[in-house]
């Protein structure tokens, strides 16, 4: 029996025969054929994509319920949410903010704590002075802890920036990406601290150098010429600094020039995922580890010897 | 005719998909089997090229962020704001903040780390579950709306599709020397864009505001018999002489009190 291999790639091995011993042939005595990889390949997908549709058929009629169910949300309430003016107004006010979303885990932590607060003040077994006094501790906590993840989510903000950069040069298969945003950014950096040192130094020869120091690519070059020169250009005295190119922006530029695709939807989420995700790390980091395992002891120790002394002096007033 | 070895192309171009590892085994169990009765070797590569080669040694490089359940993990991260908070809290409060806790020296209060690590535990197992279920059917609601706002009546979403689209064209409008021409349109189709997306990023968090509340009292009420029976842990009462010490020199009992045990500086 003769079977012809033949892979999608390698068409040079097209007319490769191959021969199969006797006994196993035995099994297709009545049978000759020619078998295509790529159609076997092929046939072997459709059972698999059969074989994922009778699973999902056993979910049907979930994932129907769910999808009805979503819809209705989304018709009856979602919708009118986001119609809604408040929200519109919220929205709008904070449409600049580069801190939308850490705001927002701050404003679920707040309500958290407040209710603790509250709790504490509306205990009965506790006197007066001691409910105010830990009502502060909490409240202290949580706006220095809150203070804390923010300060720590901005100082993380450009390594995580670089390890995202890494992460879209890994998807695009594109080796020069994380290369090439590293070196405009540290040519900008580098530009920058020269103007620092000296205001009335030459922009156009700090870029020039800077260009040659980090042996930036053609692509890199470009866009770092670019943003000099719209930095000069807009500047109406002499130039202070040179703004930084965020990764975003980046990408857009490198779209527009056409050293890239067009970023897919689902890239662009992932990529937004990732600050996201950052935000994630560093507010549940301090909320739910740092807070509790570090701050809260060493706070009610404070708050335990605060109200020590307090009463220790109020006997002493009593005393006299 | 003579071939080698069994190579598979490991671009990001093939994925790792079940599907495609599966095609791949069937070709390894046919190629196998032809070496097996013939005396010649395979050599099998989707597309070999010098790309493919920098893309397998950038991969090896690449670690964690070339995995695909890391690429499904950023999705859901994206579009499901306050379920992956609560599952990063869950990885912190749940493994982290216990090991940290029974760490920690001083072997005389083992039952109360014991006690102190259940109810982180159980605190945030709760948290995940109970903002998964309660949030969930929301953000693929709010997906819905985002995708098609006709289809689910959101007139300001619709009007905004609309004006957006009408802007984007005017925005990348460009003169001979490649200048924008239309700054004004530039600005506002950015300032939409900013609107949509501070919309959205509200819109998928403010429910977290509003099951903070209720998710904290329902943490309170079931963690004690969760601990009691589910991991066996009770907190146990203090003796009776301890009690009288504590009346001379006053203590904060009231901070081993559940709702006292919860408090972490403002988290859920």
């Amino acid at each position: 029996m003769n079977v012809s291999f033949n892979t999608n790639s390698l068409n040079t091995y097209k007319q490769n025969s191959y021969s199969f011993n006797q006994s196993k042939s035995k099994q297709f005595t009545s049978q000759s054929f020619t078998a295509n990889t790529s159609k076997l390949a092929d046939a072997a997908e459709q059972v698999v994509e059969q074989a994922a549709k009778d699973k999902s058929g056993f979910f049907k009629p979930f994932s129907n319920f769910y999808d009805k169910f979503t819809d209705n949300i989304a018709k009856y309430f979602t919708s009118k949410v986001v119609d809604s003016k408040p929200l519109g107004y919220v929205a709008d006010k904070l449409k600049n903010s580069n801190n939308l979303f850490q705001h927002c885990l701050t404003i679920g932590s707040m309500i958290t704590s407040g209710l603790y607060m509250q709790k504490t003040l509306t205990n009965d077994k506790l006197d007066k002075d001691r409910k105010n006094t830990l009502a502060v501790n909490q409240g202290l906590t949580f706006l220095l802890s809150t203070a804390g993840a923010y300060s720590l989510d901005k100082y993380l903000k450009t390594w995580w920036e670089d390890v995202t950069a890494k992460y879209v040069g890994l998807q695009l298969q594109d080796k020069n990406f994380e290369k090439d945003f590293k070196d405009i950014k540290a040519g900008i950096n580098h530009v920058n601290k020269e103007l620092k040192r000296d205001a009335k130094a030459d922009v156009n020869k700090l870029a020039e150098a800077a260009k040659k120091e980090l042996k930036m690519s053609e692509t890199a070059s470009l866009l770092f010429d670019r943003n000099v020169t719209k930095a000069v250009k807009n500047s109406d005295g002499p130039l202070k600094s040179i703004p930084k190119i965020p990764l975003d922006k980046f990408m857009d530029k490198l779209v527009k020039e056409n050293k890239i695709s067009p970023v897919s939807k689902e890239l662009s989420s992932r990529i937004k995922g990732m600050g996201l995700l950052r935000s994630m790390l560093v507010f549940g980091f301090v909320y739910r580890y740092f807070v509790p395992v570090v701050v809260t002891k060493p706070a009610n120790i404070l708050c335990e010897k605060y109200l020590a002394h307090k009463q220790s002096k109020t006997e002493e007033n009593n005393k006299k | 005719m003579k071939i080698n070895s069994i190579q598979h192309d490991m671009t990001l171009k093939q994925g790792n998909s079940r599907l495609h590892s599966h095609s791949r085994d069937f070709r390894e169990k046919s190629n196998g089997s032809m070496y097996e009765n013939t005396g010649y070797s395979t050599n099998y590569c989707g597309s070999f090229t010098g790309k493919s080669e920098t893309a397998a040694t950038a991969i090896k490089k690449g670690g964690i962020l070339t995995k695909n359940w890391f690429n499904k993990f950023l999705e859901k991260t994206f579009n499901h704001n306050i379920a992956t908070s609560a599952l990063v809290a869950l990885g912190l409060a749940g493994v982290m903040r216990p090991a940290t806790i029974m760490a920690l020296p001083g072997k005389k209060d083992k039952e109360d780390k014991i006690y102190a690590s259940g109810h982180s535990l159980a605190s945030a197992i709760l948290g995940f579950v109970a903002s998964t279920v309660i949030t969930s059917p929301l953000d693929t609601a709010i997906q819905k709306v985002f995708g098609d706002p006709e289809k689910y009546g959101s007139k300001k979403l619709t009007k905004i599709k609309r004006i957006s689209a009408n802007l984007e064209k005017r925005a990348d409008m460009r003169n001979s020397a490649g200048e924008i021409i239309n700054r004004k349109s530039r600005e506002l189709f950015k300032a939409m864009n900013r609107h949509k997306n501070s919309l959205e990023t509200l819109a998928k968090n403010v429910p977290d505001w509003i099951i903070a509340v209720p998710r904290s009292i329902l943490t309170i009420a079931l963690i004690p018999p969760i601990l009691k029976y589910v991991f066996g842990v009770e907190k146990k009462k203090a003796a009776a002489p301890q009690k009288e010490n504590d009346n001379m020199t006053p203590k904060m009992d009231f901070l081993e009190k559940p709702v006292f045990q919860e408090f972490k500086g403002g988290v859920k």
